[in-house]
């Protein structure tokens, strides 16, 4: 059996100018939870925990993950989270992990707003286990884990790695599955383990946001209108002109 | 002890990949303003044809000789750069923001106590402190970081600096430092955080045709947006309207298998340059868009305005693929002489 910790991350969900307070599970981790589940499906007894770092808006989440199947879930409550600071959420993450004797640790790759990819890194580094980074496959071996790392170009590493490590997951290793409904109720039953960030030694911030600015224009666009038709029209004649199409 | 700026060479124990000589470029940048030397350091095994090709570019090269390193291994990387870290002070290290550098950056930072910022592609001096640029919130936004601590460890976003070229007359040195075979991959013993037991196994190249995407004058893309692959046939149709034409996507059409991941444009897919890029239903995220900036002519059709790669198009579009595609295929098998009218 495998003692496995899946780290997840609640992504608020803004659609254009509007900021809601809904948020969603990073979809590079959703990815992870479902590749623990897949090991924990091939091995009995295996446990599935799931950790998350964030506000009050991170319970949807949790619930979320219970609902796919993990059987318990904690989440470091942190009030005002340093956006910034992976080193942070981390630092958290490995405090909680620490003498719970983990065999698997399993990230995304990287979430989707931010895209550091440097939580699972850091986790395993202040645990010294090894780590592989951008996983598209992974295999439980007598040995370890057998494991493909995607490349730049869809080339891929073949690794032989041993256990305890962390491993952060590519999209597309696994079609995540949906929460059951009796996942659902066993999660309302068994709603996840709240720990205050403050009780877990949180380390000194290492870096902080000085502002922020929107990204400028890069060319000077020129948008097409008119009809659908119209545009179309105009857009074959662009093409034409600037040589592109097949003479 | 002199505080200087690191770079870490990526390679393939045969060529320096080109993101090396970009970060080169950033450090360079970074060393006119912080009056801190750069070194670059090469490491692996019998690597030294490939260190004295760096000394052209003018910075001093330190060569750190790891035998049995004879393939990237992030255990390692970490392991010995740590060492040698421990005796030369860094200011500043830099890395690159790829699946290679992304592996081991994160942890070496934390090996050294130092703050680390990803996929930087910026960096301005504000009351004598550092500032690092990158995106968030898919591209929608640019944000400043500041780091606190003394040391930092930056992995650059490729594509960003224009690669230092050979300068005629620079002469560099190369130092070669030793870093023992305790290292050895294949001599497998406890402790080390399990480095020794994490093996290299092979190294499998994409079943797609990689240099289709790089060789090509026209990249017809698509994104989210393309839905069903009667949509993606269309697009075929159309891409046979180019010149030197080839069909990307975004990851997420290639975590759908709609195209395979040798298609795939954006950091951890290909990074291409052509004379047309055609951008479908792509939002553009910051991954993505690192992948394609460098192209010629840029064209974005999405229903959503307020799209990312709207601002990287030389021509916006705001049309439903569902309806656009078919109405821009016909468009193109129109002849030339009817289009003139419109």
């Amino acid at each position: 059996m495998l003692k496995i910790l899946v780290c997840i991350k609640a992504i608020n969900e803004n659609q254009g100018e509007i900021h809601l307070d809904e948020t969603r599970m990073n979809l590079f981790d959703g990815f992870a939870l479902e590749q623990a589940l897949l090991f924990r499906d091939a091995l009995k007894e295996s446990i599935v925990d799931v950790i998350c770092v964030g506000t009050e808006n991170a319970s949807d989440i949790l619930t979320r993950a219970l609902g796919m199947g993990a059987d318990q879930a904690i989440h470091i409550n942190s009030e005002v989270p340093p956006l910034y600071d992976p080193f942070y959420t981390a630092s958290l993450i490995a405090a909680h992990a620490r003498h719970k004797a983990y065999d698997l640790i399993l990230t995304g790759v990287m979430s989707e707003d931010l895209m550091q990819g440097q939580v699972g890194p850091m986790v395993a580094e202040l645990l010294s286990i090894p780590c592989a980074t951008s996983v598209i496959s992974a295999h439980l071996s007598r040995e370890g884990i057998d494991l493909e790392r995607e490349l730049e170009g869809g080339a891929r590493e073949s690794w032989e790695f041993p256990l305890p490590c962390v491993l952060t997951v590519q999209s597309g290793i696994n079609t995540p599955r949906y929460p059951s409904l009796s996942g659902m109720l066993k999660a309302a039953r068994n709603p996840a383990t709240c720990i205050q960030a403050e009780t877990l030694n949180p380390p000194a911030i290492r870096q902080v946001i000085s502002r922020m600015t929107v990204p400028q224009k890069k060319r000077n666009a020129q948008v097409l209108d008119g009809t659908s038709e119209e545009k179309a029209l105009k857009l074959a004649q662009i093409l034409k002109e600037k040589g592109f199409l097949r003479a | 002890m002199a505080k200087k700026i690191y770079v870490i060479a990526q390679h393939d124990g045969e060529q320096i990949s080109l993101v090396t000589h970009e970060l080169l470029a950033f450090a360079r940048q970074v060393e006119k303003t912080l009056s801190f030397s750069v070194t670059l350091i090469i490491m692996g095994e019998k690597l030294s044809s490939l260190a004295r090709e760096l000394v052209h570019r003018g910075v001093s090269v330190i060569l750190l000789d790891v035998p049995g390193l004879t393939h990237y291994h992030g255990g390692i990387y970490k392991q010995v750069l740590s060492d040698f870290f421990a005796t030369h002070e860094p200011a500043l290290i830099c890395t690159a923001h790829t699946a290679q550098g992304m592996d081991y950056s994160p942890g070496l930072a934390v090996q050294l106590k130092a703050a680390h910022i990803s996929g930087v592609q910026g960096f301005e001096m504000e009351d004598g402190t550092l500032n690092f640029l990158r995106a968030m919130d898919n591209g929608k936004q640019m944000v400043w970081i500041t780091p606190v601590t003394d040391r930092v460890v930056v992995s650059v976003r490729p594509g960003v600096y224009k690669p230092l070229s050979p300068e005629p007359g620079a002469m560099g040195s190369v130092s070669v430092l030793h870093m023992g075979g305790c290292l050895d991959p294949s001599d497998s013993g406890a402790g080390d955080g399990g480095i020794k037991q994490i093996k290299f196994k092979g190294l499998k190249q994409s079943q797609m045709d990689v240099k289709g995407l790089s060789e090509a004058q026209a990249i017809i893309a698509v994104g989210n947006g393309i839905g069903s692959d009667e949509n993606l046939a269309m697009i075929h149709e159309i891409a046979a309207f180019f010149n030197k034409p080839a069909v990307g996507g975004s990851r997420i059409v290639c975590d759908r298998r709609q195209l395979g991941y040798g298609q795939q444009v954006g950091i951890t897919g290909s990074i291409v340059a052509p004379k047309l890029y055609m951008a479908w239903g792509i939002s553009g995220s910051a991954q993505h868009i690192a992948g394609m900036e460098q192209s010629e002519f840029v064209v974005s059709i999405n229903k959503d305005a307020t799209a990312p790669m709207m601002n990287m198009a030389d021509v916006c579009i705001v049309e439903d693929l569902n309806q656009f595609l078919p109405l821009c295929l016909a468009s193109l098998q129109l002849p030339w002489d009817k289009e003139t009218g419109c």
